[in-house]
């Protein structure tokens, strides 16, 4: 009889293996092209100067679920009058006297050494293979019955002033069940957003793909990417604790199930300009500049704070010279390449003109990052600019360390 | 007795199932993952409309490494006339100011290719405009134990002690321009043996690509950039030793299971010939995708961004995953169109693609664009989700999946274009689910 259940086992082992349930080890499958249960966001901004579009559509033939966070940095003042407020910039830290102003800095927990890291969420809800998008600066209200856009002789256009609004035209035309609020401007940070079922745990569906479009409306410059999206695996507990990826351990307190969702890659390659160098198009009188935009995998939105991580950078050029930097990360960071090294620099690189870099979490503060980067091409002859943004490209290396991304209870099922 | 028979016997079906649940090619082609093939679906240069195209080549390896590449021209032709052999736009006929003299703009309908190698050092990363190439002199090697010697091969550096050898270098390396201006196309590069000097493709997943296509406006100051990375193809590799051995992996970490022995993931030892295979039984490479999902706004709608007077138009540029560059023939598909609005609304229509296809979304059909079921006219929403369904038809000489990207236009006082990488989804098939394999057959 035992060996009869052995025997059982084994077939059932066999039919598991056969259908491909058995889980596998987990790699970096961090993709921009296929559906996904996590879609990341990185690069958010809305400062009055540029906006984001933000479209997100269901893939799948069912109803889905999903539970958003803006997230970001706190900054604070330190020093002046305004000592340990909010702000935005600098000028939110002045004195009316000299000697009494501040300067606007990210908080940072004294205790803990942690960021610390703010967030705002909100629920959306798709219809099977629905579309949506939003303006991130003014939101979107619910409505389901909104006007649809038409021609004929008595058109129907978006007027992108009413955009957001409740008295919205067909610019917000499509079903939408739930608000999604706007940030407060300027907002610069991520937006991640989570599937789950229709009480709110989370749920390894794998139907949404996504994408955000950055604009500078006075110039009409735009620039897009793909969200990145996190693929969830059938053993997810669909509690509040998310976790990407296994351990050597995977059956660890917090993750009894394993890996949840697929791992954080380990290191990302990335191609850009070195600062300085011109555009191969406009010649002489041109540069280019890249900011890189960096998350990290884990995020804590229960206590809204993030370890810091070191990021460490080995550029390459094309004539084999290699240069290293390193800079710290938090919650969320946008960084003109040139303001983490003069590594960077084409003049560091003797005049080069390209850089292959490899960026990763240093091994004391091991963690997975997702980075998105945006070249900005600037014809200084005409004083005009023109922004492209790109995704990284990822390895398939195993992400050693566990993450983790913490809802808050009250958010998960209800 | 008959025990050990049915153990041992459910053993071999156990084995079998493994094995074969992993030969199944997932359709993961991908532009964020380093690869062995690279796809750039759309090269332009115009320098009459000063268009040109950057295209970034990187080894992420640690390793030398060769490329064999392929422009495919794309341009149509003038057929006939005073100006044969114009490039034109096609549907322009005669009396148009291209083809004249009787001559009619023929759409291109097979493939001619302009081959070139490139050789790349550790981690490089290199670059070109695609009008002008990437000729001599380009880095070259040094003598190891002087640095300030150029060399080619190791002979170069006999004449130092020590065992002076070359590093590694880019000789070899001779990317032409663009065959023709104006010019739109493919290119295509394929990983190959780096110590063979001939086209041999190896099982190597080792380089990414971007290209930029940027223009300037001559009647004003204004300049525009739109970026999308390369599709990359990714050679199928296996564990090497361990318990998993023969099993399908992608990096060490699927060879090594948490309990048992680890392997190493590695290329399989047999060769690829001359005739590559993407996804479907005996594949060398993975598949390419059974649909392309698409989100777009539709086209004419007004960008909802307060303060922008922009209206938006999409293109979608699809290349033949399966091509002939011997016999110069390239891969046909009808594509299935779904299409959904913000209001859960279908419409669906199709098209038959071949060697390239560069189309507003609402010119994909016949008739006036704005009712078009990608007008937002018609459909109503801002945005929608097209998803597109290569199907095979017999009558093809070549039948193929597809791969792409598009590109959304913003028109008002500035136009602007940003790029971006389609979804993709399932594995190819026949109407009866057979795996259906796509081929590059290499001269």
């Amino acid at each position: 009889m035992r060996r009869q259940r052995g025997l059982v086992g084994l077939v059932g082992l066999a039919v598991l293996a056969g259908l491909g349930m058995i889980a596998k080890p987990a790699v970096a499958a961090v993709t921009i092209e296929q559906s996904a249960s996590i879609l990341v966001f990185p690069k958010v901004i809305a400062d009055g100067t540029r906006d984001t579009i933000i479209q997100i559509t269901n893939t799948s033939n069912n109803v889905r679920f999903m539970h958003c966070f803006y997230s970001t940095t706190s900054n604070v003042c330190v020093g002046g009058v305004n000592n340990n407020a909010p702000c935005a910039d600098n000028n939110d830290c002045a004195g009316a006297t000299v000697g009494t102003s501040g300067i606007c800095q990210i908080a940072i927990d004294p205790s803990s050494g942690n960021y610390i890291c703010s967030e705002r969420d909100f629920d959306i809800e798709l219809t099977k293979q629905q579309p949506t998008h939003w303006v991130v600066s003014t939101g979107r209200e619910a409505n389901i019955f909104p006007e649809r856009c038409q021609g004929g002789p008595n058109p129907v256009v978006c007027d992108p002033s009413t955009t957001g609004g409740p008295n919205a035209d067909c610019c917000d035309a499509g079903f939408n069940f739930n608000r999604v609020p706007p940030v407060v401007v300027p907002f610069k940070g991520e937006l991640k957003c989570i599937e789950t079922d229709s009480s709110g745990a989370p749920l390894s569906g794998n139907g949404e793909k996504g994408e955000a479009t950055i604009e500078e409306p006075a110039i009409g410059d735009v620039s897009k990417y793909n969200a990145f999206g996190i693929l969830g695996n059938d053993n997810n507990n669909s509690d509040t604790t998310l976790c990407l990826g296994n351990s050597n351990d995977p059956s660890t307190a917090a993750c009894p199930n394993g890996g949840e969702y697929s791992a954080c890659p380990l290191s990302w390659d990335l191609d850009h300009p070195l600062e300085g160098s011109t555009d191969l198009v406009l010649g002489g009188n041109s540069t280019v500049n890249t900011s890189l935009t960096v998350v990290p995998c884990s995020e804590d939105f229960l206590d809204q704070s993030a370890k810091p991580l070191v990021l460490a950078f080995d550029i390459y050029d094309e004539f084999e010279s290699h240069l290293s930097a390193s800079t710290t990360l938090g919650c969320w960071a946008s960084f003109n390449l040139e303001d983490i090294s003069s590594s960077f620099t084409s003049t560091f690189f003797h005049g080069s003109q390209l850089g292959h870099t490899t960026v990763r979490a240093a091994n004391k503060t091991q963690g997975g990052i997702m980075a998105v980067l945006e070249e900005t091409h600037n014809d200084v002859a005409h004083s005009v600019y023109a922004r492209a943004a790109q995704n990284g490209h990822n390895s398939f290396a195993d992400q050693t360390v566990q993450e983790f991304i913490t809802v808050p209870p009250e958010q998960g099922a209800q | 007795m008959g025990q050990v028979r049915w153990a041992s016997w459910t053993v071999t079906v156990a084995t079998a199932l493994v094995i074969t649940s992993g030969q199944v090619a997932r359709a993961d082609v991908a532009s964020d993952k380093s690869a062995a093939i690279v796809i750039y679906p759309e090269v332009k240069v115009d320098s009459s409309h000063d268009l040109d195209t950057v295209i970034r080549l990187t080894n992420t390896s640690n390793a030398p490494i060769a490329l064999h590449c392929f422009y495919l021209d794309a341009n149509s032709h003038c057929v006939g006339g005073t100006a044969e052999g114009k490039v034109c736009t096609s549907g322009v006929t005669s009396g148009s100011s291209v083809c004249t003299g009787g001559g009619t703009c023929s759409a291109v309908s097979s493939l001619q290719e302009i081959d070139f190698d490139v050789t790349m050092t550790p981690k490089q990363p290199l670059q070109w405009l695609a009008s002008e190439g990437l000729s001599p002199p380009i880095p070259n090697g040094v003598c190891s134990t002087n640095p300030f010697v150029p060399c080619n091969t190791n002979d170069d550096c006999s004449l130092f002690a020590n065992g002076s050898t070359c590093t590694p270098s880019n000789s070899g390396t001779n990317v032409p321009g663009t065959p023709e201006d104006p010019f739109v196309g493919e290119l295509k590069c394929i990983e190959v043996n780096p110590n063979s000097n001939d086209v041999v493709p190896i099982a190597a997943n080792d380089v990414k690509g971007e290209a930029l296509i940027e223009q300037s406006t001559p009647t004003k100051p204004d300049f525009d950039v739109a970026s999308y990375n390369a599709v990359g193809i990714e050679a199928l590799l296996q564990c090497s030793g361990g318990t998993n051995d023969g099993g399908p992996c992608k990096s060490n970490a699927d060879c090594q299971p948490p309990t048992g022995s680890p392997g190493t993931c590695q290329a399989p030892s047999g060769p690829i010939g001359n005739v590559l295979t993407l996804g479907g039984n005996g594949a060398e490479y993975n598949g390419c995708p059974n649909y392309l999902i698409l989100n777009h706004f539709f086209d004419f709608a007004t960008d909802p961004v307060p303060g922008s007077s922009n209206t938006i138009t999409t293109n979608l540029v699809l290349v033949p995953c399966s091509e002939d560059l011997e016999s110069q023939i390239c891969g046909e598909a009808v594509l299935q169109f779904l299409v959904f609005n913000e209001f859960e609304s279908r419409f669906s229509t199709s098209v038959t693609a071949d060697c390239f296809l560069d189309k507003q979304l609402s010119k994909l059909t016949i008739g006036d664009p704005t009712k078009s079921i990608w007008s937002v006219s018609v459909e109503g929403t801002l945005t929608g989700q097209t998803r597109i369904n290569p199907v095979v038809n017999s009558a093809f000489p070549l039948p193929s999946g597809m791969v792409g990207f598009a590109y959304e236009t913003h028109t008002g006082s500035n136009t602007r274009s940003a790029a971006f990488n389609l979804h993709l989804a399932g594995v190819r098939a026949d109407k009866s689910g057979n795996p259906l394999s796509d081929t590059i057959t290499l001269p």
